[in-house]
């Protein structure tokens, strides 16, 4: 499958009487008229294709009778051959996604083409609330076949599951995933005789994934087999009751891919404190009120712990950034000896509390305020693969969780220090950074 | 057992040396096992025939006996045949993987040195980490003799992987007493071994080519019905076991008996039951108490799970008295856990005669000919109609 281009919303600050988007769309496709609703661009969400998405495998070319429906391998488009349009609007009809238009008058369908790489509406909008986003790049690392089954069992607004089935698109077939009781079991363990996912999995206790793993790698270096080995786990198991195996295994060389999902805390069992929350964060074991304050020290952070293991490959990542994820996930892989460990924070709104809408957006500020920075380690380098130009002060993110809401400025600025300190330990092993440092001074 | 494994041979070993002979034979894909006294000698034994090119296996030194049985777990649930040795609170530490293997129906093999269970801080022989463990659904084998310890692990093998069964099979022996008592001990070939145990075949396994979930959650009724199975699957090991014996005996010349081993018990009046090591003592104590002309036999018992129940009514229907020695005390009962079991089965069974407990060799503490004496002469008064303490500790009298 090729890759997917469209226009998506970025940021929601649509004025309620603007459609110049729509505008710009009418004055370049003429006589057809729009493909862009300025009511529906105001309702959708950040992030929503607002375009057609060029689908890899059109329904609308698959029911076209008469050929006029075509995709251009190069650049993904879809595009009606109006020559060749028989007005028979089968089309219209079979898009999922109500992206193509029928003109009754010139009896022709019609689509958004996205101006020819040079979406018109993207450019008209004064508040650059729209983005050309090539998802070709991502989709370059994506396999075709889709894994997990439709639909997802998770909390609404859980970044977890889209990290879990986009690792399993990056991954392939040749994969078989541990994980162990906590918020993604509900999507990675099966039900008596249903799976959720195509891929093997293999359920552990809280206490036993990477032993495990490490028993069927071992195992299959025996036998001469190869394949991905790969624990999708928790903060709470992998900074907490499973630290010890991890570490063990890190030291071993054994060869796995970790990947750990980190809501800080206990987020399955109802938001108790872990050894990743936050200073400050009210959860149920680190409440607020007249003696406590929320978690009263600073977290552990596992990334730099792994990079301590001097292990093959260490990763932070977010789904906000996917496509640094995709592309750590592919390095990872890669690893031909040794241990690989990726560490994605994903914002958690029914522990954190924050709308069920905003969890990318969440993602997005924890990277850009510093608190948690992108970076790789690999050959005894430690590289940011992301620097904000302007970090935003930690206020910005913690005033979109409730977790924070009760901390008062005193508290803020010690969360500040907590996040500078360690942003300024990251600084003194990444080469990069100091180098850029030096030529900004 | 020369160093191609082509005949057999005798060689002076203790019990840890024997159990890695044994593992080694066995042929295991995978073995992962942490250093815990007095069974560290199993692990350095196993790591100098891995050195010396002997042993053709994934050898792991795990972080903890914990990660050893997981490990464990991930190469037999992907189809490897797998062994670990521990003691005490190894055996402690470990226990929830134990759990989880056994339900998962994985034939493991493990060899426990017994062990006291601290505190306070004591590092000596008991039975008291295997009796705390009893429940968790593994089957437990006792040895009495290095010779048992190495039979015992070609045997286990064969019973944990057979279809029928796929249980995970403990064996036991006591340490200090076994694990560094040296004897000489025969060692068959790796030919004649490799024709008793043939290679672990099994299905489903952890592939990729053939993607499953293991471990899915699963509704109460279908769980009830996996845990009646797994009840099952235990039970049918009793005579599996005494007929993977028979066929041992006859491909090497020696048999103990199956669950139980039976010494002059057929015309005793009497019987004293002992467990591991000091059924050594108990037999020359009953022939010498046979000399003096008491109808006394021993009975000892080699699976202590499962329970030898059937075979235990047997051998004991027509005695007078018997009396039962333990190790441990279970706690809440003020008595031993084998002497709670055996009265079970006499319940049972329909049995009524008096029944002593003799709680010794607690804590490392010996169990001597005089021990002995003194309890088979306590088993004889009770059986003449005297009056009888049921339950004694030898060593505070």
């Amino acid at each position: 499958m090729k890759l997917s281009n469209f226009v998506r919303k970025i940021r929601d600050v649509c004025p309620p009487d603007c459609s110049a988007c729509e505008k710009a769309c009418a004055e370049k496709m003429g006589n057809l008229g729009p493909v862009i609703n300025a009511g529906q661009v105001h309702k959708a969400g950040v992030y929503k294709a607002i375009t057609c998405v060029q689908c890899g495998n059109p329904a609308c070319k698959d029911v076209c009778p008469n050929d006029a429906i075509v995709k251009d391998e190069e650049s993904g488009v879809v595009r009606v051959i109006q020559e060749n349009c028989i007005g028979c609007e089968a089309c219209t009809e079979a898009c999922p996604y109500q992206n193509m238009f029928f003109d009754s008058n010139a009896k022709v369908a019609f689509k958004c083409d996205l101006c020819g790489g040079a979406p018109e509406c993207v450019s008209a909008c004064p508040y650059g609330a729209l983005e050309y986003f090539r998802g070709g790049t991502i989709r370059g690392y994506l396999n075709d076949e889709e894994y997990l089954s439709p639909g997802t069992r998770a909390c609404a607004g859980c970044p977890g599951e889209l990290i879990y089935r986009f690792s399993q698109r990056i991954l392939g077939s040749n994969t078989v995933f541990f994980g162990c009781p906590g918020c993604m079991t509900i999507l990675m363990t099966g039900h008596e005789t249903m799976a959720g996912s195509r891929l093997p999995y293999v359920s552990c206790l809280f206490t036993n994934v990477i032993s495990t793993m490490t028993g069927t790698s071992r195992y299959y270096r025996h036998i001469g087999k190869e394949a991905n080995l790969v624990a999708y786990v928790g903060d709470g198991c992998l900074s907490d009751i499973e630290f010890q195996a991890l570490s063990a295994a890190a030291m071993r060389r054994e060869k796995l891919i970790v990947l750990c999902y980190d809501n800080e805390g206990y987020q399955n069992t109802g938001n108790q404190m872990s050894s990743t929350t936050a200073f400050g964060s009210l959860t149920t074991t680190s409440p607020v009120g007249k003696e406590l304050r929320g978690k009263d020290r600073d977290s552990k952070y596992m990334p730099l712990i792994m990079v301590a293991h001097d292990i093959s490959y260490v990763a932070t990542a977010s789904p906000a950034y996917l496509e640094d994820y995709a592309r750590k996930l592919t390095k990872a892989m890669n690893v031909k000896d040794g241990m690989s460990y990726i560490h994605i924070l994903t914002p958690c709104p029914t522990g954190w509390g924050f709308p069920i809408d905003k969890s990318i957006d969440v993602g997005k500020l924890a990277v850009e305020t510093n608190y948690f920075p992108l970076w790789e380690y690999e050959d005894g380098i430690l590289r940011l693969t992301y620097k904000s130009d302007k970090p935003q002060p930690i206020s910005a993110y913690t005033k979109l969780i409730s977790r924070y809401r009760h901390m008062n400025e005193d508290e803020l600025q010690q969360l500040q220090r907590l996040v500078d300190k360690r942003f300024n330990k990251l600084g003194l092993y990444s080469q990069s950074f100091r180098q850029k440092e030096a030529l900004r001074t | 057992m020369s160093d191609k494994g082509t005949s057999r041979e005798i060689k002076v070993l203790d019990g840890n040396r024997a159990a890695a002979y044994g593992a080694m034979l066995c042929r295991p894909d995978v073995i992962a096992a942490y250093p815990i006294t007095p069974q560290s000698e199993v692990v350095e034994t196993l790591f100098s025939f891995k050195a010396q090119g002997l042993l053709d296996s994934e050898l792991i030194e795990p972080e903890s006996e914990h990660s050893s049985m997981g490990i464990l777990r991930g190469a037999s649930i992907a189809g490897g045949r797998t062994f670990t040795a521990t003691a005490a609170q190894g055996l402690l530490f470990m226990f929830e993987n134990c759990i989880q293997v056994a339900t998962q129906r994985l034939p493991i093999v493990m060899v426990n040195v017994c062990r006291e269970v601290a505190g306070p801080h004591i590092v000596v022989s008991g039975h008291s980490d295997t009796m705390m463990t009893k429940g968790m659904g593994w089957i437990q084998l006792h040895a009495r003799s290095c010779q048992e310890i190495l039979d015992l692990i070609v045997m286990a093998y064969r019973l944990a992987e057979d279809p029928e069964i796929r249980i995970p099979v403990a064996v036991c022996y006591d340490g200090w007493f076994l694990s560094h008592l040296w004897e000489p001990v025969e060692i068959p070939t790796r030919e004649e071994v490799a024709r008793f145990l043939p290679p672990f075949e099994t299905s489903p396994r952890v592939d990729p080519a053939r993607p499953m979930v293991f471990g899915p959650w699963i509704s109460s009724k279908v769980a009830t019905e996996y845990r009646y199975k797994q009840s099952a699957a235990i039970s049918r090991a009793k005579a599996k076991f005494d007929e993977i014996e028979r066929e041992f005996q006859e491909n090497f010349g020696r048999g103990y008996g199956g669950q139980i081993e039976e010494y002059r018990t057929d015309d005793a009046d009497i019987v004293l039951i002992a467990m591991g090591s000091s059924a050594s003592t108990a037999k020359v104590t009953v022939d010498k108490k046979r000399d003096e002309g008491l109808k006394v036999g021993l009975l000892r018992i080699r699976m202590f799970t499962p329970f030898p129940k059937e075979r235990l009514a047997t051998a004991l229907k027509q005695k007078k008295a018997i009396g039962v020695m333990d190790k441990t005390v279970y706690f809440g009962w003020e008595c031993g856990n084998i002497f709670l079991d055996v009265k079970s089965v006499l319940y049972s069974a329909g049995i009524k005669m008096p029944v002593l407990n003799f709680i010794c060799g607690l804590c490392d503490s010996d169990i001597t000919t005089e021990i002995i004496g003194r309890a088979i002469d306590a088993i004889d008064q009770a059986a003449q109609g005297k009056p009888y303490s049921e339950v004694v500790w030898p060593d505070l009298e």
